[in-house]
């Protein structure tokens, strides 16, 4: 079996280029205001045109855009930005890339990444940052210089925070005792009063 | 279609005298003068919002609150037992016009196998943070491309463990339940949302418009009554912000919630819903009371809804009948269309049929209808296994709505009935025959002998259904050597959970 290609960029180069690109990390550029905003649409879809080689699909697009204006979708689209940067070093964008590995990262990898990590240790954390840069390697099917499928696998586990935050979730007494509290709640709130509704069901 | 009438013109809507609406079409039922005297002019004094009503209406306007005083207060007003709002906060209500805005724009014809990118978007960011998610969904899966492999949620979950189907960071500060029976009569605590009961509001519309249909809310008409026709059930009465401050009732038909026999009708006389909704039996009751009303339509939930009573319902109140398909854990699913077909409504749901292991059934092919996504943040829906079943058809249809259709929804496991011969006999079967009668439910089951007994209840104040018809039709159905009785219930269903019945029951052990 064909070993996967490999970027034309060590980890250190990447890191480095995530690390100097203020527009994207900045927090105020997906939670600004309108006039400072990014256009998170626009981004993903010259991106998408120059590594897949062909216009996006509107519902990808709509799929990156944001939902709605709480923290956890401001998180997801600075997670989106810093991506979209990192897919912009030229050592990436040379090159072309299944759709099927494009729409993987930004609509199941980054999502559940943003779930759990605030896009501030992008900023802050240099693990962050290499986390970002080893899921979208793998997404898209590509190593880093001198480093083998195996090893690229476990460093990855190493600075991988959804697996890190699956495990602390699912300690038993952690996860049972957070159950236990809603559906306390849950049966408390059974006892007030509901919300209106126009129908039986 | 050509569009209908948007409601009766506004008008004030104080408790003013008993009576002096219009005289009502199509058959105006009699309206004898109210023996209570007129209520004091409530219209012109200044609405009491108590911290409790603006707890519950925060979004009351003064309009709101005169309205709702006056649905509540009118002397031909029910026994109210319950007091309930929306709840609805400034936020929920850009949210609702966001989601009315994604409904124009986003219902677009789908194709079968895993949902949207936007929805497949929606679970990954939900797998790390709900604990069902985190347990079942093997950490390597691809949503995509594995979709089909994936585990199904159920009720039986929601039963358990609801705790565990719901996210990590909820915020329960705006947390409200709804319990719900089902056919079972157990009980499940559904953790639900202001913004997703409101929600429902955008989707009525949806169905409306197909009908062209286009009411006009505001606190000068009321909106909706929700009718019942039970031994008990909660009722109240409110106002709704999402159409902006309608008024709305949840009203029961049975005598002992009226201060006289015709106060029901009088109050339908006066404050003349835009929109009934209900489930068959409750409108079937109105028709046998002869309650009168104008409204744009009706709206027929919980079970389904026989063609044959649909007719008499449409003729009788001279305006569409439309079969709803909504369920407490999910909301609304789907609606019929004018040709009569059921189309799944909300975009951000995605709605299969599986098998018995999960896997999606072809198209057109008969499985357990399952909804992944909805707008409840408190219950995201993964595979949620409803107990209802259909075939998902996906072409277009003629009506113009491209949203996939349910065809053959029945809210059981399909169950098989059998021949003397030992042939099948599907129940799908049974309720082709049914459909022109005008019937409120039915049940039907097959004994471990295969006689078969079908128990109807008839649409109160219509024709009973021809019981030597009905048993010629199934005697061609199951063939010689079976014993066949159809008998009449006017009392089928009314004191089982939720007013509701299994409609068909195999005692011969022959589920598909």
């Amino acid at each position: 079996m064909a070993e996967p290609p490999r970027v034309a960029a060590p980890l250190a180069e990447l890191l480095r280029w995530l690390a100097e690109a203020p527009t994207p990390l900045s927090p105020g550029m997906a939670a600004g205001p309108p006039g400072g905003r990014a256009n998170v649409r626009a981004v993903v879809a010259d991106l998408y045109e120059t590594l897949v080689l062909r216009t996006a699909d509107a519902a990808f697009l709509r799929a990156c855009e944001i939902s709605d204006d709480g923290p956890l979708e401001r998180n997801r689209q600075r997670w989106i930005l810093a991506a979209a940067h990192l897919l912009w070093h030229p050592a990436v964008r040379g090159r072309s890339f299944p759709d099927a590995a494009v729409r993987k990262l930004f609509v199941q990898e980054l999502p559940a990444l943003a779930a759990v990590a605030p896009a501030d240790g992008l900023l802050t954390d240099a693990e962050r940052r290499e986390e970002l840069i080893r899921r979208s390697l793998r997404a898209l099917g590509l190593l880093l210089p001198g480093e083998s499928a195996e090893a690229a696998e476990d460093r990855l586990a190493q600075v991988d925070s959804v697996e890190r935050h699956r495990l602390v979730a699912t300690a038993a007494e952690k996860e049972k005792r957070a159950r236990v509290l809603r559906e306390e709640e849950l049966r408390r709130r059974a006892a007030e009063e509901a919300a209106s509704k126009d129908t039986r069901e | 279609m050509g569009e209908r009438e948007h409601g009766p013109e506004p008008q004030p809507l104080g408790p003013g005298p008993v009576g002096s609406a219009a005289p009502l079409s199509p058959s105006p039922p009699s309206c004898p003068t109210d023996p209570t005297p007129p209520a004091p002019a409530l219209a012109s004094a200044p609405p009491l919002v108590s911290a409790d009503l603006r707890r519950r209406n925060p979004l009351l306007t003064e309009a709101g609150a005169r309205l709702l005083r006056a649905l509540l207060e009118h002397s031909d007003a029910p026994r109210w037992n319950y007091r309930c709002g929306d709840l609805l906060t400034s936020t929920d209500l850009r949210a609702i016009e966001g989601f009315r805005t994604e409904l124009a724009t986003l219902r677009c014809a789908r194709r079968p196998g895993p949902p949207d990118d936007a929805l497949l978007r929606k679970v990954a960011g939900l797998r790390p943070r709900v604990a069902w998610f985190r347990r079942r969904l093997p950490p390597g899966a691809d949503l995509e491309r594995d979709w089909d492999a994936l585990p199904t949620t159920s009720r039986e979950d929601l039963a358990a463990t609801p705790g565990d189907l719901m996210p990590d960071d909820s915020d329960l500060e705006r947390l409200v339940v709804h319990a719900t029976s089902g056919t079972t009569g157990h009980p499940v605590l559904v953790p639900h949302h202001p913004f997703a009961c409101s929600a429902y509001k955008p989707l009525l519309e949806v169905a409306l418009a197909a009908y062209g249909i286009h009411p006009r809310f505001g606190p000068e008409v009321v909106g909706a009554f929700l009718v019942c026709a039970q031994a008990h059930t909660v009722t109240y009465a409110t106002v709704h912000a999402a159409w902006r401050d309608a008024g709305f009732a949840k009203l029961n038909l049975a005598p002992a919630d009226w201060p006289t026999p015709e106060s029901a009708a009088r109050y339908f006389d006066r404050f003349q819903p835009l929109l009934l909704t209900g489930d068959p039996g409750s409108f079937a009751e109105m028709l046998r009371l002869k309650i009168a009303a104008r409204p744009l339509a009706l709206v027929s939930t919980a079970v389904a809804l026989q063609s044959g009573l649909q007719a008499d319902l449409a003729a009788a109140y001279g305006c569409p009948v439309l079969d709803w398909y909504s369920l407490n854990e999910v909301g609304p699913v789907a609606y019929a269309c004018p040709r009569g077909f059921l189309h799944v409504l909300p975009h951000d749901l995605h709605v299969e049929a599986v098998d018995a292991g999960g896997r999606a059934v072809p198209p057109g092919e008969r499985g357990e209808l399952a909804a992944t996504g909805g707008r409840n943040p408190f219950l995201p829906l993964f595979r949620y296994r409803t107990g209802d079943w259909g075939r998902m058809v996906y072409e277009p249809c003629a009506c113009g709505d491209p949203m996939p259709r349910i065809l053959d929804l029945e809210g059981r496991a399909p169950v098989l009935f059998r021949t003397r011969a030992g042939a099948p006999v599907n129940a799908v079967d049974v309720s082709r025959v049914l459909r022109p009668f005008s019937i409120v439910q039915h049940a039907f089951v097959q004994r471990a002998d295969l006689s078969c007994e079908l128990v109807l209840r008839p649409a109160p104040g219509r024709p009973d259904p021809d019981a030597a018809r009905l048993e010629h039709a199934l005697r061609e159905i199951f063939g010689p050597g079976i014993a066949i009785s159809v008998r009449l219930d006017a009392r089928l269903g009314l004191d089982a959970p939720a007013g509701k019945v299994v409609a068909y029951r195999s005692e011969v052990g022959t589920r598909a």
